[in-house]
């Protein structure tokens, strides 16, 4: 809530939890949050809460499934895990981005040049 | 819902535990971990509410699913939801009601087959009010006339049926032989009447009966075709049974040829004939108007003695029919309007302003990922539901009110018996309501939701629409007040007319006095033979005898209800063009009538029994006559001669009496002439009799009384003095509550709509009021900015109200008596009325604002 903080787009939080639990496997919430925040160097440091909004969004899409089970330190836990829609849509989704940035830096290097 | 609600606080337990244990690693006290895990996690009831929003959210795929949101959201606000709905309900219902009237009485047509071709034919002349023609001048018309078909004449009047059954007076007409022909009416059974059964020579001893009468007298015989009936005395064989709902004109239930007695083939005084005629296809009304006006000239060439200014005029049948309603309903069709648009502009109102409360919902919403077309849908189902709801009560508002609209019916109001619900209208207006619900609904949630997200949640949604929120808001109460206004000064000046019209004296006993009609059968009682004039003697002798009773006495027509006229003429004064020749209302009353009705006698004397058909004649006039034509003067021992009612009669003035209301309270009383019933016979009387106590205790008695006399004498129409007057007011009792539940209903629709508004500004101002208390503005200040607002807006609203009201009242002017269209003490009421609901409506949620506490004000969003 401070500045410096970037804005996350909601759609943008949904494909870094796709990617997340397509990468780590099955996952809880915390265990979801924690991985973000350590892969963006705590760049990102959203309310942890936040990633629900997104877990059940994704949920009602069919990409990620939900069931309870028991974590480690046998703490009862519901975990997530991708699925084959998911990992569909992560895939289209990825590549849309390294379009987008490729174009995007093209543009800023000519901007440099001239 | 509740289990995933409770699955997710288990998952946000354990996610709070594992954050916390971090921290503890990380070296924190318990405590401080775990306060540290909250804010990393953030607020647990938010991320509750969020979530089960959000599930319950996307999980409402199904329409249904949305309507029971809508219900639990439109429950939990109850008050809107309630204004909501009555607002629509009060909207839709009464203007539909109102609609459905409208058009069975204005737009319809009228239920004949031919009635597009309709005419009425109206003998004019000035002075006269009724349009109907003599016989002489129907012959002519209908022998010459090209360019309309099927002239037929016909002529109200009474029948009585004796032999089976009780002797029964029914209402029916004697029509000419083109009758049927000219409406185009099929019978239910049998044949109906035809030119030769009117023709000389043709058997005119045939009726046509309305299928009550075939129900109640012949037990729906399907064979009654041929069957005799005994009607006024004579043996006449029923022909035809007509369709159910058939009773032209003036509620028929028999039909009989017209066949005038030979007399009244000649005669061109007596006006009793309704004229009626198809136009022919292919014509044009004009050129049928333009035909049938020349003959009023060929007619007065043709007869001297015949007023020369007469005219003949032709009209649409139903023009001449709905006619005497039209400017009131018309009127009504306004109001109405109006009150549609208020009731939509308020509802406006209230979703705009609901929608607005509920910025932070939306926005929420989006943020979490609700799609804007979700969002809209689900507004969408919302409206819908309040609507449907609001249809609903409607729809019961519309079944009442009509119900109680039928239920004032009194023969004086055309066409009432055809209302029904008309489901067009019933469509249009839900249709109109429904759309403005959904257009509002949607148009103020989009909108809001267009604002920055961040910004939203952030400060709150008051800033950025507030504004321009608060102004359109305002504007729509102007217009709310405006109609309010014109709306209860309509109904307060219908109000006051009727108030005064109470007040009028009717010229003789309100109460305590009953009447009774006896028409006497022609076929037994022959006209201007004494015989009928001994019978009545007799009945009002018995009569006389019962305990209870103080007086009886007897008239040929009640006032109230109009009557004959004639013309007159003054012996020894030089007698007047035929255009000026004066005129006055006839009766034929006995001697105890004047004491019965306790109208004064002002000079001279009353009749006697010795005033008899032997006796010099004698006639008795009222006090209008005897200054009009004798101002100054005394008018006892003139002579005075009748002409219209076979050859002259002339009397001597013997007495004077207070004058009565002829034709109704608020017409103008005219002379009236009053002959002894010995010395001018007629088979029309109305019994009236002055008695103790309940009246209708005495009504077998005096039944019994006639009967002991004549015992097949019909007896009809037993009805209080109270109840002729009630009835001669009930048009306008209508009239005047009709409107008055509108503006009720006008008043209460601005009341809602200024309280909603001043609220809804309250609560989006509550951070800048607590500010200004807190540095120290007085909450007197306070009070009088938030009434302010309120208050400029219903003070314009009233203005532009008074001003309209000004403008439109004069088109109601024909209904008004004794008040004028712009009567100042009416206009202040009604402006006082609406000042004062407009701030104490404005007061309450002002008062709210008040008492609010400057820290609170300024925590709140």
């Amino acid at each position: 809530m401070a500045e410096g903080r970037s804005e996350i787009l909601q759609g943008t939080l949904d494909l870094m939890v796709l990617k997340t639990l397509a990468a780590m496997g099955p996952q809880h919430g915390y265990g979801i949050a924690r991985r973000i925040e350590q892969i963006s160097e705590e760049a990102l440091q959203i309310n942890q809460g936040t990633i629900y909004a997104s877990l059940v969004r994704l949920l009602q899409r069919g990409w990620i499934t939900g069931a309870w089970g028991a974590s480690d330190n046998n703490r009862k836990a519901k975990f997530y895990s991708i699925t084959r829609a998911g990992r569909k849509r992560l895939a289209s989704e990825a590549e849309n981005w390294e379009r987008i940035s490729g174009v995007i830096g093209r543009v800023l290097r000519i901007a440099e040049r001239g | 819902m509740r289990r995933v609600d409770e699955d997710f606080s288990q998952e946000l337990q354990q996610h709070l535990e594992m954050l916390t244990e971090e921290n503890m690693r990380r070296g924190m006290t318990f405590e401080e971990a775990r306060r540290a895990a909250k804010v990393r996690l953030g607020g647990i009831t938010q991320l509750r509410e969020t979530h089960r929003e959000l599930h319950g959210w996307l999980a409402f795929e199904t329409f249904f699913q949305d309507v029971r949101y809508a219900l639990r959201t439109l429950r939990k606000n109850p008050g809107f939801t309630l204004v909501c709905v009555l607002t629509l309900g009060l909207g839709v219902g009464a203007s539909t009601a109102i609609f459905s009237v409208v058009n069975a009485v204005l737009l319809r047509p009228l239920p004949y087959p031919n009635h597009q071709r309709l005419l009425r034919i109206e003998e004019r002349h000035p002075g006269g009010s009724s349009g109907n023609f003599t016989y002489a001048s129907f012959l002519d018309i209908e022998r010459e006339a090209k360019s309309v078909e099927n002239i037929s004449a016909f002529r109200p009047w009474s029948f009585n049926l004796t032999g089976a059954g009780d002797p029964e007076q029914v209402s029916g007409a004697t029509v000419s032989g083109n009758f049927f022909s000219a409406l185009g009416s099929k019978p239910l059974l049998g044949r109906l009447i035809r030119a030769e059964d009117d023709a000389p020579g043709g058997d005119s001893h045939v009726a046509v009966v309305s299928y009550a009468l075939w129900q109640s007298r012949f037990g729906g015989d399907p064979e009654v075709a041929g069957k005799m009936m005994r009607v006024s005395g004579e043996d006449y064989q029923v022909i035809g049974v007509m369709p159910r709902g058939f009773d032209y004109p003036e509620k028929s239930e028999i039909w009989c040829p017209l066949v005038p007695g030979g007399q009244l083939r000649d005669n061109r005084r007596a006006h009793l004939l309704t004229v009626i005629a198809d136009l022919r296809t292919g014509e044009a009304i004009g050129n049928a108007q333009g035909e049938i006006s020349a003959f009023a000239k060929q007619i007065e060439k043709q007869n001297s003695g015949v007023d020369p200014d007469m005219a003949v005029a032709t009209v649409w049948l139903k023009k001449s029919v709905i006619a005497p309603v039209q400017p009131a309903l018309l009127t009504l069709i306004f109001a109405v309007g109006l009150l549609l648009i208020m009731a939509c502009a308020n509802l406006a109102n209230l979703l705009l302003a609901r929608a607005a409360a509920r910025q932070k919902e939306f926005a929420i919403r989006l943020a979490v990922g609700a799609g804007r077309v979700r969002l809209a849908r689900q507004l969408v189902t919302e409206s819908l539901v309040v609507a449907l709801i609001g249809a609903a009560v409607g729809l019961g508002v519309v079944a009442w009110s009509l119900q109680f609209i039928v239920s004032l019916n009194s023969r004086d109001m055309p066409r009432f018996g055809e209302i029904s619900i008309d489901w067009r209208v019933l469509g249009f207006t839900l249709l109109v309501s429904l759309f403005t619900g959904l257009l509002f609904g949607l148009a103020a949630a989009l909108s809001g939701t267009k604002t920055d997200l961040n910004i939203s949640l952030k400060e709150g949604a008051a800033a950025s629409s507030g504004g321009s929120r608060r102004g359109s808001s305002q504007t729509l109460v102007v217009p709310q007040f405006a109609l309010a206004v014109v709306l209860l000064v309509g109904a307060g000046l219908l109000g006051n007319s009727f108030v005064r019209l109470l007040r009028v004296n009717p010229g003789f006993h309100q109460n305590g006095v009953l009447s009774l009609g006896l028409f006497l059968s022609p076929t037994e009682y022959p006209e201007r033979d004494l015989k009928s004039a001994m019978l009545l003697q007799q009945i009002l002798a018995s009569v006389r005898s019962i305990p209870g009773v103080r007086s009886a006495g007897l008239v040929t027509a009640l006032p109230i209800r109009g009557g004959a006229e004639t013309g007159f003429a003054i012996e020894g004064r030089p007698v007047p063009p035929a255009s000026d020749e004066p005129s006055a209302d006839i009766r034929s009353v006995d001697p105890h009538y004047f004491r019965t009705m306790g109208i004064p006698l002002l000079a001279g004397r009353e009749f006697t029994d010795a005033d008899n058909a032997t006796g010099k004649r004698v006639m008795v006039i009222n006090q209008m006559m005897a200054r009009q034509y004798w101002p100054g003067e005394n008018p006892l021992g003139q002579v005075v001669t009748m002409k219209d009612w076979g050859p002259p009669l002339t009397g001597e003035i013997v007495g004077v009496v207070g004058d009565v209301k002829t034709n109704g309270l608020d017409e103008a009383v005219g002379p009236m002439i009053y002959w002894p019933y010995f010395q001018f016979p007629q088979l029309f009387n109305t019994l009236v009799v002055l008695g103790e106590g309940d009246l209708f205790r005495l009504v077998p008695a005096v039944k019994a009384a006639i009967w002991a006399v004549d015992k097949n004498q019909p007896i009809s129409k037993i009805e209080t003095l109270e109840q002729v007057l009630s009835e001669s007011l009930a048009r306008r009792r209508l009239y005047m509550i009709l409107l008055g539940v509108f503006s009720g209903a006008a008043l209460l629709l601005a009341s809602v709509g200024i309280y909603g508004v001043v609220s809804y500004s309250v609560n989006q101002r509550t951070q800048e009021m607590g500010i200004r208390i807190a540095v120290g503005a007085e909450r007197g200040d306070v009070l009088r900015l938030v009434l302010g607002q309120g208050a400029r807006a219903a003070m314009l609203g009233i203005a532009v109200g008074i001003a309209a009201a000004l403008a439109l009242t004069r088109l109601m002017a024909s209904l008004l008596f004794g008040v004028s269209a712009t009567d100042p003490p009416t206009f202040l009421a009604v402006a006082s009325l609406l000042t004062m609901v407009a701030l104490s409506a404005s007061y309450i949620p002002a008062r709210r604002a008040m008492g609010v506490d400057p820290m609170v004000a300024l925590r709140h969003e």
